[in-house]
């Protein structure tokens, strides 16, 4: 079913909306969920979070980009809890897990929402600049999540050529930012 | 930075960019030579390195390539090319430069290898420069086989410079390799070029009679962005040195050894009267300009010997020395057109030699245009399999409206009007739908290449982008592709390549694929196209 019949479903308040959602976009959903958290568990229930979220923001909401949307949800959710339970420590096995992530996770502060917008439309200018291949991988990188392993079988890269391009699209984003007067 | 800040921040970038992401597959042709190209820029920056110290003069304390007479570690000696009797033809490389200049003391370097002859003053000569060829300078010295100082003299600048000092800017090295490929690789590469449609011509000598600037360059049909950072030159082909016959034809053609300002180090860029070797292409339908292909490769230098034979010298080439027995080992640096970056000669050969080489080595492997009718059946077979690609039912070549190639050299995004309006495709219609991925409108140029491509997507937006080296052909052939027939119009889906889209091919050579997620409904690829039409 296109996004369009689904949106509609939405509208007409019919619940199989979901269930189309998840048919066509639960993978995708649940993908991200778990790169972020590493948990089935948890993982499936941001992606439950996720839909109930969609039914309750649309309408009013017409997603021009429904999986774009969905995405957005799904990410945001699913760093809220993972903000959630490295504040308690409520997992010894996910902090274990997230080693890699650490780094780049974000902080318990969250940004005023103006101020991660604007940081957004800077980097989007940035990307849409960089080469395809080095957009995307930055892309899957630091908006997915994906893993440098996951991001080398996909694209069918070495493992060190997706080292190599995260390396320098960072430094040119630094240098990006500094240009634009951003301090990050 | 912190990262942690730029991740947070991701989260609101632009739709587009996180679908293009999910969508995004790249298309690479495979270079079997990929693997090799690591090991040997090592090797370049070594050679490089080396060749940086060699023309170090600790005096000065100055690391940058000398501008006059000889720089050597050491001694600015100035000496005549050793005769080849001096010659042993064995090892002779940077290595032996690095050695030497870093130890200050030549003859603690080992052996002297085949150009680093030690003089009475025990300085070495390993690195030798000839006074650059001024107006009112000494001439360069010649005879003997000496390096060529500029060919027909350079062009030398009226203060008295030669010809791009004035403008040279720095090295810039970005693209090459320095992998000495073996020859048989060489022409391997070259045989494979055949899928892009570049046939190799014959083995000419030529004479340059102006490097294009970039803008002019820039304005011929075939300027890509695989042109960029080489030079086109102007040039008087003088003799096809396979069939050994004299010619006296101008053309351009494209040289890889950097731009007048970026230079490749030790490969300056050819001032008007320099004769040289190359390798040419068979001239490509729609290109203003012939190429040589595979880089440096076969590319000689000429100077004529005391007898008015004629002495090639290979510039650092990419192509491994060719063991030919008149060829000799050489580490020769000799001011050409620039004295800021002095051509580096690593060996010296016969033309004769070369030419009596080339001509047997190339009749038994049927290339080039004077052999390659003996084996053309059998390769032109091979080519098509290996291209497992479909096959045009037109064979005439005719440009759409507005298809002018350079328009869409470049990657770039668009909205959907925009897009309809910069690429001419004005009948075109945005489609949406939930599996579209999106759909190709290719222009088949003359040759059959293809120059632009354009992805479409639902939300409206158009990635428009060279594929001129990537996808190669768009061919349509039974064997590789299915029929099917609708509503009295043909179209085909590929068994192997796209087996989810559905290609149409207009009368006037637009290429319409209709790509969905999954192949379980071609039928609705089907649908898309003819909404299209």
């Amino acid at each position: 079913m296109d996004d369009i019949k689904i949106i509609d479903l939405y509208f007409a308040r019919n619940e199989q909306a979901i269930k189309e959602t998840d048919i066509k976009y639960g993978k995708l959903c649940f993908g991200l969920a778990n790169n972020i958290l590493r948990c089935h568990e948890d993982s499936e229930e941001c992606v439950n979070d996720t839909y109930f979220s969609v039914w309750n923001s649309v309408p009013p909401t017409r997603p021009n980009n429904f999986r774009a949307y969905l995405c957005k949800i799904v990410r945001n959710i699913s760093l809220k809890k993972l903000n959630y339970l490295l504040a308690a420590k409520r997992s010894r096995d996910l902090t274990v897990s997230l080693s890699e992530l650490e780094e780049i996770m974000p902080s318990e502060h969250i940004p005023s929402e103006p101020e991660g917008k604007e940081l957004g439309k800077i980097i989007s200018d940035f990307l849409r600049k960089e080469k395809e291949d080095a957009r995307n991988v930055f892309i899957r990188k630091y908006y997915f999540f994906d893993t440098i392993e996951d991001i080398a079988a996909r694209y069918e890269f070495s493992e060190s050529k997706v080292k190599n391009m995260l390396y320098h699209s960072r430094n040119r984003l630094k240098k990006y930012l500094a240009k634009e007067g951003v301090e990050v | 930075m912190k990262l942690s800040k730029i991740v947070e921040a991701m989260g609101y970038i632009d739709d587009d960019l996180i679908t293009a992401s999910i969508d995004y597959k790249p298309r690479r042709i495979r270079l079997k030579w990929i693997p090799y190209a690591a090991a040997a820029a090592c090797a370049a920056c070594l050679c490089v390195f080396a060749v940086r110290f060699s023309n170090y003069d600790p005096a000065t304390n100055n690391g940058t390539l000398a501008s006059g007479n000889c720089v050597n570690a050491g001694s600015a000696s100035s000496v005549s090319a050793p005769p080849a009797s001096e010659v042993s033809g064995n090892s002779n490389t940077s290595e032996d430069l690095t050695a030497s200049s870093n130890s200050g003391d030549p003859n603690t370097s080992g052996t002297p290898n085949t150009s680093d002859t030690i003089n009475s003053s025990g300085t070495s000569n390993s690195s030798q420069v000839f006074p650059p060829s001024t107006g009112g300078g000494d001439p360069p010295p010649t005879g003997g086989g000496d390096p060529p100082s500029t060919g027909g003299g350079g062009e030398v600048t009226g203060n008295g410079k030669p010809a791009y000092d004035g403008v040279f800017k720095g090295i810039n090295n970005d693209g090459l390799t320095n992998e000495p490929i073996p020859y048989d690789e060489m022409m391997e590469m070259m045989n494979s070029q055949r899928e892009n449609n570049i046939f190799l011509d014959s083995f000419y000598l030529v004479e340059t009679i102006r490097a294009l600037p970039i803008d002019d360059s820039q304005q011929l049909n075939g300027w890509g962005s695989v042109c960029e950072g080489k030079t086109i030159y102007e040039v008087r082909i003088l003799k096809d040195l396979i069939s050994d016959e004299e010619t006296n034809r101008t053309e351009k053609i494209l040289i890889a050894n950097g731009t007048a300002e970026w230079q490749k180090n030790g490969d300056p860029v050819y001032a008007p009267g320099e004769r040289f070797t190359a390798a040419l292409t068979k001239p490509k339908e729609g290109d203003d300009f012939l190429q040589t292909p595979l880089s440096t490769t076969l590319r000689y230098d000429v100077a004529e010997d005391e007898n008015g034979g004629i002495i090639l010298y290979s510039r650092g080439s990419e192509l491994d020395k060719l063991k030919l027995p008149s060829s000799v080992d050489i580490s020769e640096t000799v001011i050409t057109s620039t004295t800021l970056n002095p051509a580096i000669y690593t060996q010296k050969l016969d033309l004769n030699a070369l030419a009596d080489f080339l001509r047997e080595d190339w009749k038994k492997r049927g290339v080039s245009s004077h052999f390659e009718n003996a084996q053309s059946s059998n390769s032109s077979e091979n080519v098509q399999d290996s291209r497992n690609t479909r096959q045009t039912a037109s064979t005439e070549d005719k440009l759409p409206v507005g298809s002018s190639p350079n328009a869409y050299l470049s990657t770039r995004s668009a909205t959907f009007s925009e897009a309809k309006e910069q690429v001419k495709f004005v009948d075109v219609k945005e489609v949406s739908g939930a599996d579209f991925i999106g759909y190709e409108l290719d222009y088949i140029m003359p040759s059959e290449t293809l120059f632009a491509l354009n992805y479409v997507y639902t939300d409206g937006f158009v990635l428009v982008r060279d594929n001129s080296g990537d996808c190669g052909v768009i061919k349509i052939s039974p064997e590789h592709d299915e029929k099917i027939e609708r509503d009295n119009m043909v179209f085909w889906k590929s068994k192997v390549t796209d087996p989810h889209a559905a290609i149409y091919i207009s009368e006037s050579d637009i290429a319409y694929f209709g790509m969905f997620r999954s192949d379980t409904d071609l039928s609705k690829a089907i649908d898309t196209i003819k909404s299209l039409l």
